[in-house]
C-alpha cells in the first residue's frame, strides 16, 4: 500500500515537474511567469496524437525504421513544434511588455493559454471530447515480481531524470547556459559584461520549450486520456510547484513538484474522502510556502534594498 | 457676450445630457439589434472614445459634467426609468440589461484592487458566489428574506474580502496573483464537494425580493401593456449601481483612492507618508468584495438558481476583462466596459465555443494595444480652492 | 538644548554586514549634516529611524518617546517625515496629488465619511490643497501653476523640491533628507539649498542631512557627524570635523 502510494507520488510528480522547470526557466531570465507553459506541454500532448492517429506520421516511420526511432523521431517532432510555439508566444505576448507593469505579461500569457486551449477545442477534431492518448509505452511489468513498475512507467521516471540531467549539462557546462545563469542572477551585470540578452532569452525559450514538449508526451503517457483543458490545472500545478521550490531555481522545480505530489498521494490515500481534497491541500500547501516562506524551499531569501 | 457666444454656450451645457441620452439610445440598439448591428456599435463607440480621448474631448466632457451634475444625473435617471420600455418590453433584452448591471458592480468592486491597487486579484468570481451562495442559503436553508440575505451576503463577504487581502499584506506581483487563483479553485472544490451548499447541483428555487408586499418577479402591466418582471430588477439592480458607482468616484476623489494608488506606485514611499498599509489594503478587498457581495445576492434572488459554473476562474477572468478593458481605476470606464463585454457576450450566444476564445484576444488586444483601456484614469481634479 | 532625537547603540546588520554598528547620538532643534564615504550606512541609518528597517539592537527615542519598534506610518505621524536618495515620487500622480499624500497622516476623514458625505470630506480637502500649495510656494512658485501636471513632466530639480514639500507639508518636527541635491548641477545645488535655508528660517524644522558636497554641508550644517563603515567616527562643528585625521583617511583611504 504505502509502497504503491509512494509510487504513484512519484509519477505524478514527474508529470508535474517538467511543467514545472519550464516555469522557473523562464521566470530565470525574463523576471515574469509564462502562465501558459501548462496549456503549451498539453499542446505537445496532442501533437504526438496529431502525428500518430493523424496523418499516420508513427506508422510510416514504424516502416521504415525500428520502433524505438519511430517513437523517438515522433517526440521530437513535437517538441519541435511546441519549442516554435514557444517563441511565438513570446514574440506575440511577452515581448510586447518588456519593462511594463510586470502583471501584464501575467495576464497575457494567462490569455494566451486559454487561447491555445480554446484554440486546440475549436479546431482539433472533436477536440473538447477527451482523447485516448495512443500507447507509445508499453504498460506491460518489466518484471512479475516488482508490481507498479510498468514499462511506461520506468520510462517515465528515467526520462524525466534524464531531461534534468541534460538540463544540468546545459546550463552548467555550456556557454549559452552559463549565460542563462548570469541573466538569471543578475541582468545588469550580465549585459555588462556583454552577454547578449536577447540571444538568451530565444534559447531559454527554445529550451524550455522543448522541455515543455518533452513534458506533454510524458503527461500523456502517464494519463492515457488527454483533454484540450488539462493545461489549466497542469500550469496551475506547475507554477505552484515552481514557486513551492523556488521560483527561478529549476532543482527547486523538482523538489517542489514532488512535495505538491505527495500532499496530493497522501491526502487522497490516507484521508476518508479525500480524493475531492487532493487539490485543496495543494493549494493549501502553495498559500502557506507563499505567506510564510515565499522564496521557497531552495530559493535564497532577499531583503528589499531600499 | 454676443448673443452667438450666448447661443453656444447654451448648445454645450446641454452636451452632457446629450451624450446620456446618445449612450442609451446606443445601447438600446446594441441590444435589441442584429448581431452586426451590436458589433458596429460597439466599435463605433470604442472608436469615438479613443478618438475622443486623443483629442481632449473626454477631458472637456468631463469639465461639462461637472459643471452640469444635476441635470445630466436627471437625464440619466430618466433614461434609467425608461429603459425597460426603449428594450421594448422583450424579456430577454431585459435580461442582458440586468446582467450588465451586475456584472458592473462585481467589476467596480474589483476595480478597487485592479485598478487603484495594481493587485491583480483572480478570485473576484469566487467572492460574488460567496455573495450568491450567503444570500441563497440564508433564504432557502433559514428561510429568511432575501432582503436579510442581501445584508447577509454583505457582511459575509466583508469578512471574506479581509481574508483573501490577507495575502496581499503578506505578498504581491506574482505571488499574490497566484493565491488568488488558489484561493478561487478552493472555493470551487469546496462548494463542488459540499452537499450542503447543493455540490455540484446548485441551489434552485431562490426567492425573489420583494418590495411592498410585491414580489419582484411578478410582470406588471403599464398602461394596459404586461411588463416582463425584469423590468423591476432593472430599476433594483441599477439604482444599486448607481449608487455603487458614486460611493466608486467619492473613494477615488478621496484620501483613501490616494492612498490605493501610492500603494500601487511604491510601498515603502506611502508607508513613510502615514500610510498604514494593513488597514488601507484590507479596506480595499473588503469593500470591494462587498460589491461582489451585492452583486451575487442580486444575482441569486434574480435567477432563482446558482451553481457553481456561474463563479469558476473563467468568470473572475471575464471581469478582469470588464476592467481592464473599460479603464482601470475610472469607474465609469468600468461599468461601461463591463455593460459593453456583457451585451457583446450574450449577442454571441449562438457561438458559446468561441466565447473564452473571444475573451483570451479581448484580454491580449487591450493589453497590447491600449493597455489603459477605453476611458483611462482620470487625473485627479479638484473643483476647489481655484480662483477662476 | 532639548532633545528631539536620541539613539542608544542603534545597530542593524544584513547577513553578515553590519551596516550601522552601536550608532549613539543626540539631536535637538538643529541642522545636522550626516557624512561618510559610499556604503558607509547613512541611508541605511535614515532607513532605521523612519522605520523601514527595524534594527537588530538599540534604540531610538523621538521626543522623548521610544520610536524602535514603530511601523513606518506611526513614526510619520508621530513627526517624522523624509526624503529617498532617489527620488520618489508618485510619477502616475499629479504633483497636487503627490503633495496631498504628504498630508495624508494630518487627514482624519474615515472612509465611511468619505462615502457618505462629501461635504465634510471637501472643506477638509480644500485647507490641504491651501497647506500643499503655500508649501510648494516656499520652493517654486512656478509649481503652483502646474500642480495638475503628472510628474514625469517635471524637471529634476522641481522634483527634488516637490519630494522635500511633500515631507515637509505635513509640519514635521524632523525632516530627514537623503541628499537632496544628488544628480543636480551647481547651480541647481546651490538653489536647493537656498531653498532649504528659506524652509528652516521659515518653519524652524529640524533636519538632518545626508551630503556628498562638503560646500554644501559647510553653510547648512550647524553640526556634523562622520559615519564609516556603520560607525560614528567624528561629530563636531564642519571646522571641527574637517581637521580630525581619521575623517581624512576615511575618505582618501577606503
Ligand atoms: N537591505 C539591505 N540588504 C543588504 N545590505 C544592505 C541593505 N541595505 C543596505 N545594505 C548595505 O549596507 C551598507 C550601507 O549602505 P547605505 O545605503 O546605508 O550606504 P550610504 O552611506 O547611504 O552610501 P551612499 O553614499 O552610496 O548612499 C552597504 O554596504 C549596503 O550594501
Ligand atoms: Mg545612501
Amino acid at each position: 500500500m504505502l509502497y504503491a502510494q509512494i509510487l504513484n507520488a512519484v509519477m505524478l510528480g514527474c508529470t508535474y515537474s517538467l511543467v514545472a522547470i519550464g516555469f522557473s526557466l523562464f521566470f530565470g531570465v525574463l523576471d515574469t511567469v509564462v502562465f501558459c507553459a501548462g496549456d503549451v506541454a498539453i499542446f505537445s500532448s496532442f501533437s504526438v496524437v496529431f502525428l500518430v492517429q493523424l496523418i499516420g506520421f508513427y506508422n510510416i516511420f514504424f516502416g521504415l525504421f525500428n520502433p524505438v526511432a519511430a517513437l523517438l523521431l515522433t517526440v521530437i517532432v513535437a517538441a519541435i513544434f511546441t519549442a516554435i510555439l514557444m517563441v511565438l508566444l513570446y514574440q506575440l505576448v511577452i515581448k510586447p511588455f518588456e519593462n511594463k507593469s510586470s502583471l501584464m505579461p501575467l495576464l497575457s500569457t494567462i490569455a494566451a493559454g486559454i487561447a491555445l486551449r480554446e484554440l486546440i477545442g475549436i479546431f482539433f477534431p472533436e477536440g473538447r471530447n477527451p482523447r485516448s492518448f495512443p500507447e507509445l509505452l508499453s504498460n506491460e511489468r518489466i518484471l512479475q515480481e516488482l508490481p507498479g513498475i510498468s514499462w511506461r512507467n520506468a520510462i517515465i521516471i528515467v526520462a524525466t531524470i534524464l531531461i534534468v540531467a541534460i538540463l544540468y549539462w546545459f546550463i552548467n557546462k555550456t556557454k549559452i547556459g552559463l549565460s542563462i545563469q548570469a541573466v538569471s542572477q543578475n541582468r545588469e551585470a550580465a549585459t555588462m559584461v556583454g552577454i547578449n540578452r536577447n540571444l538568451v532569452i530565444y534559447v531559454t525559450f527554445i529550451v524550455g520549450g522543448l522541455i515543455l514538449g518533452f513534458g506533454g508526451f510524458l503527461i500523456g503517457s502517464y494519463y492515457a486520456v488527454i483533454r484540450f483543458d488539462l493545461g489549466a490545472g497542469f500550469g496551475l500545478k506547475g507554477f505552484s510547484a515552481a514557486v513551492v521550490g523556488g521560483l527561478g531555481n529549476v532543482y527547486g522545480a523538482i523538489v517542489g513538484s514532488m512535495l505538491i505530489a505527495f500532499a496530493e498521494v497522501f491526502v487522497t490515500a490516507y484521508i476518508p474522502g479525500g480524493t475531492a481534497y487532493a487539490s485543496i491541500a495543494a493549494f493549501v500547501l502553495v498559500l502557506a510556502f507563499i505567506l510564510f516562506k515565499p522564496e521557497g524551499v531552495l530559493g535564497n531569501k532577499s531583503v528589499e534594498k531600499v | 457676450m454676443t448673443e452667438n457666444k450666448i447661443y453656444t454656450h447654451k448648445i454645450e451645457k446641454l452636451l452632457p445630457s446629450l451624450g446620456v441620452v446618445v449612450f442609451f439610445a446606443a445601447l438600446a440598439v446594441a441590444i435589441t439589434g442584429s448581431l452586426w448591428s451590436t458589433l458596429i456599435i460597439l466599435i463605433g463607440m470604442t472608436g469615438l472614445l479613443i478618438y475622443g480621448e486623443k483629442h481632449g474631448q473626454v477631458d472637456r466632457a468631463y469639465i461639462r459634467v461637472e459643471e452640469r451634475r444635476s441635470s445630466t444625473l436627471t437625464v440619466l435617471i430618466i433614461c434609467i426609468v425608461l429603459l425597460p420600455f426603449i428594450l421594448k418590453g422583450n424579456s430577454y433584452f431585459l435580461h442582458i440589461a440586468v446582467m450588465a448591471g451586475i456584472y458592473a458592480i462585481v467589476a467596480l468592486g474589483l476595480n478597487f484592487q485592479i485598478g487603484s491597487m495594481g493587485q491583480v486579484n483572480f478570485a473576484p468570481a469566487a467572492m460574488f458566489g460567496v455573495g450568491a451562495y450567503t444570500s441563497a442559503m440564508v433564504t432557502v436553508r433559514l428561510g429568511a428574506s432575501p432582503w436579510i440575505g442581501l445584508i447577509a451576503a454583505m457582511i459575509v463577504t466583508a469578512g471574506m474580502g479581509i481574508v483573501f487581502g490577507f495575502p496581499a499584506l503578506k505578498t504581491r506581483g506574482f505571488y499574490f496573483s497566484l493565491v488568488t487563483i488558489a484561493l478561487q479553485t478552493i472555493f470551487i472544490l469546496l462548494v463542488v464537494n459540499t452537499e450542503w451548499l447543493g455540490g455540484p447541483n446548485g441551489i434552485p428555487g431562490i426567492p425573489a425580493f420583494s418590495l411592498f408586499g410585491q414580489s419582484l418577479k411578478k410582470s406588471g402591466m403599464l398602461l394596459g401593456t404586461p411588463i416582463p418582471y425584469q423590468m423591476n430588477y432593472i430599476y433594483l439592480t441599477f439604482t444599486l449601481l448607481l449608487l455603487l458607482i458614486v460611493i466608486s468616484k467619492r473613494l477615488y476623489s478621496s484620501r483613501i483612492g490616494l492612498a490605493w494608488n501610492a500603494i500601487e506606485e511604491d510601498e515603502i514611499v506611502a508607508s513613510t507618508q502615514g500610510i498604514n498599509l494593513t488597514k488601507v489594503k484590507l479596506l480595499s478587498f473588503s469593500i470591494g468584495s462587498v460589491f461582489a457581495g451585492i452583486a451575487g445576492s442580486l444575482y441569486a434572488h434574480y435567477t432563482s438558481f446558482i451553481g457553481v459554473e456561474d463563479f469558476d476562474f473563467n468568470k473572475s477572468l471575464i471581469f478582469i476583462c470588464m476592467v481592464l478593458l473599460g479603464g482601470m481605476d475610472n469607474p465609469i470606464g468600468v461599468t461601461i466596459g463591463a455593460i459593453m463585454l456583457t451585451v457583446i457576450d450574450e449577442k454571441l450566444r449562438i457561438f458559446a465555443d468561441y466565447r473564452m476564445l473571444m475573451y483570451s484576444i479581448i484580454l491580449i488586444v487591450v493589453l497590447v494595444v491600449r493597455s489603459q483601456g477605453l476611458l483611462p484614469k482620470r487625473n485627479r481634479k479638484y473643483p476647489l480652492g481655484e480662483e477662476n | 538644548m532639548d532633545t528631539l532625537l536620541h539613539t542608544k547603540n542603534l545597530t542593524i546588520h544584513f547577513g553578515g554586514l553590519i551596516a550601522v554598528d552601536s550608532v549613539s547620538c543626540s539631536m535637538g532643534n538643529e541642522v545636522l549634516g550626516l557624512i561618510g564615504p559610499n556604503g558607509s550606512g547613512k541611508t541605511t541609518f535614515l532607513n532605521l529611524v523612519s522605520g523601514i528597517y527595524s534594527s537588530t539592537g538599540g534604540k531610538i527615542e523621538f521626543q522623548g518617546q521610544d520610536i524602535t519598534r514603530l511601523k513606518t506610518h506611526e513614526i510619520r505621524s508621530a513627526g517624522i517625515a523624509r526624503t529617498f536618495q532617489t527620488n520618489r515620487l508618485c510619477e502616475k500622480l499629479t504633483v497636487l496629488d503627490n503633495m496631498l499624500l504628504g498630508l495624508y497622516s494630518k487627514q482624519n476623514t474615515s472612509w465611511w465619511k468619505v462615502i457618505l458625505s462629501q461635504k465634510t470630506h471637501y472643506r477638509e480637502l480644500k485647507e490641504n490643497i491651501s497647506t500643499c500649495l503655500e508649501v510648494l510656494g516656499y520652493f517654486n512658485k512656478n509649481l503652483i501653476d502646474r500642480k495638475y501636471e503628472l510628474i514625469d513632466t517635471i524637471p529634476l530639480i522641481d522634483r527634488r523640491r516637490i519630494e522635500i514639500a511633500r515631507a515637509l507639508v505635513s509640519n514635521p518636527s524632523l525632516l530627514l533628507l537623503d541628499e537632496p541635491t544628488a544628480g543636480l548641477n551647481q547651480e541647481e545645488t546651490a538653489n536647493i539649498v537656498d531653498d532649504l535655508k528659506r524652509v528652516r528660517e521659515k518653519t524652524h524644522t529640524s533636519i538632518i542631512f545626508i551630503e556628498h558636497d562638503m560646500g554644501v554641508i559647510s553653510t547648512i550644517a550647524d553640526r556634523v557627524i562622520v559615519l564609516n563603515a556603520g560607525k560614528i567616527i567624528a561629530e563636531g562643528s564642519f571646522e571641527e570635523i574637517s581637521k580630525s585625521e581619521e575623517v581624512r583617511t576615511a575618505y582618501l583611504g577606503s
